[in-house]
């Protein structure tokens, strides 16, 4: 077996019908996050969605249109751990953002 | 593959026997997922400062300053997930062999890139209509005016880049077949792209402004 067919076998190709499932999800996810951006509900709960839905579809790509899901755990482990803690350091820091904008409106 | 690497005096093909922690991913698949993962560490760093600015700032959206139009950015984001499908097409096609199929496919996705481009141009410039920079979001004036143009000018960069990869394997393609791990190359790279589009379209344009 050649090297080619050897990695196709291993990456999983997708056949047409596959690949409209693919752009269906990808489609319905953006339209879903406009219609929940211009809903009426509060900021917060807004956020929250948008973060939400902002995680599915990263995910969704990584593991299906890039193949990620067809992988080694190794591999995607290789992926996943930079990600997570970049998101944990994000979120630290953002909290921390947060709390200096909150105490120089209290200190107004 | 084998048979017409000998015709042309080169080594075979040599089919390696999958790795205990990698299976069958070749080295310049882990290559481009590594560089894709460094280059996400880039734009990890641009949105974060995004995210510190915005959450101590008290006014982010200034008076004065163009409200981002969100459904003709969507239409754009929607074109780059449209990309995504073609590029998927083009690997199964060059890994099937079918060349034309190939060329189409990959000429579908740049085209698509490039009016990816064109709609980001007249996003800021204008085209046919005034861009934000006529329109008073001017680069330096605010934490969201700098923010704005930094983070899309830097994922309008890589479109570009990723226009021109696929570009130049289209015209590898046009010499002698690319195969399906040429192109999944350039598709990783490609995906990628889209990855942190969606993630720059959220974060940038859709999270509601508090001021």
């Amino acid at each position: 077996m050649s090297a080619d067919a050897h990695s196709a076998e291993s990456s999983g190709h997708m056949t047409p019908a596959q690949t409209w499932v693919v752009l269906a999800v990808l489609v319905g996810l953006t339209v879903l996050e406009v219609v929940v951006a211009m809903s009426s509900g509060g900021h917060g709960w807004v956020t929250v969605a948008l973060f939400v839905l902002v995680i599915a579809q990263a995910s969704y790509f990584a593991l299906v249109a890039m193949g990620l899901g067809g992988e080694t755990n190794t591999m995607k482990r290789l992926v996943a751990i930079p990600l997570v803690i970049a998101a944990f350091y994000a979120l630290i820091l953002c909290a921390d953002a947060v709390w200096r904008g909150l105490g120089w409106v209290v200190a107004r | 593959m084998s048979a017409t690497a000998d015709a042309h005096g080169h080594h075979p093909a040599v089919a390696w026997p999958p790795d205990r922690m990698f299976g069958s991913v070749r080295p310049a698949k882990l290559a481009m997922w590594i560089f894709v993962l460094s280059d996400w560490l880039t734009f990890f760093g641009l949105l974060l400062g995004y995210g510190i600015l915005r959450a101590e700032s008290t006014v982010w959206h200034h008076p004065g300053e163009p409200a981002l139009n969100i459904p003709f950015t969507a239409g754009l984001t929607l074109i780059l997930a449209i990309s995504s499908v073609t590029i998927i097409r083009a690997y199964d096609d060059a890994s099937a062999g079918k060349r034309s199929g190939t060329s189409k496919w990959l000429a579908i996705t740049a085209a698509l890139g490039v009016l990816f481009l064109i709609g980001q141009y007249q996003e800021w410039f204008g085209i046919w209509h005034p861009g934000l920079m006529h329109e008073g979001l001017v680069f330096g004036q605010s934490s969201y005016a700098s923010t704005f143009y930094v983070i899309t000018g830097f994922h309008g960069m890589h479109v570009m880049a990723g226009v021109i990869y696929l570009l130049i394997t289209l015209a590898r393609n046009a010499s002698k077949p690319v195969s399906g791990n040429e192109v999944e190359l350039a598709g990783i790279f490609w995906h990628f792209v889209d990855f942190v589009w969606n993630i720059v379209f959220v974060l940038v344009y859709l999270i509601p402004g508090g001021s």
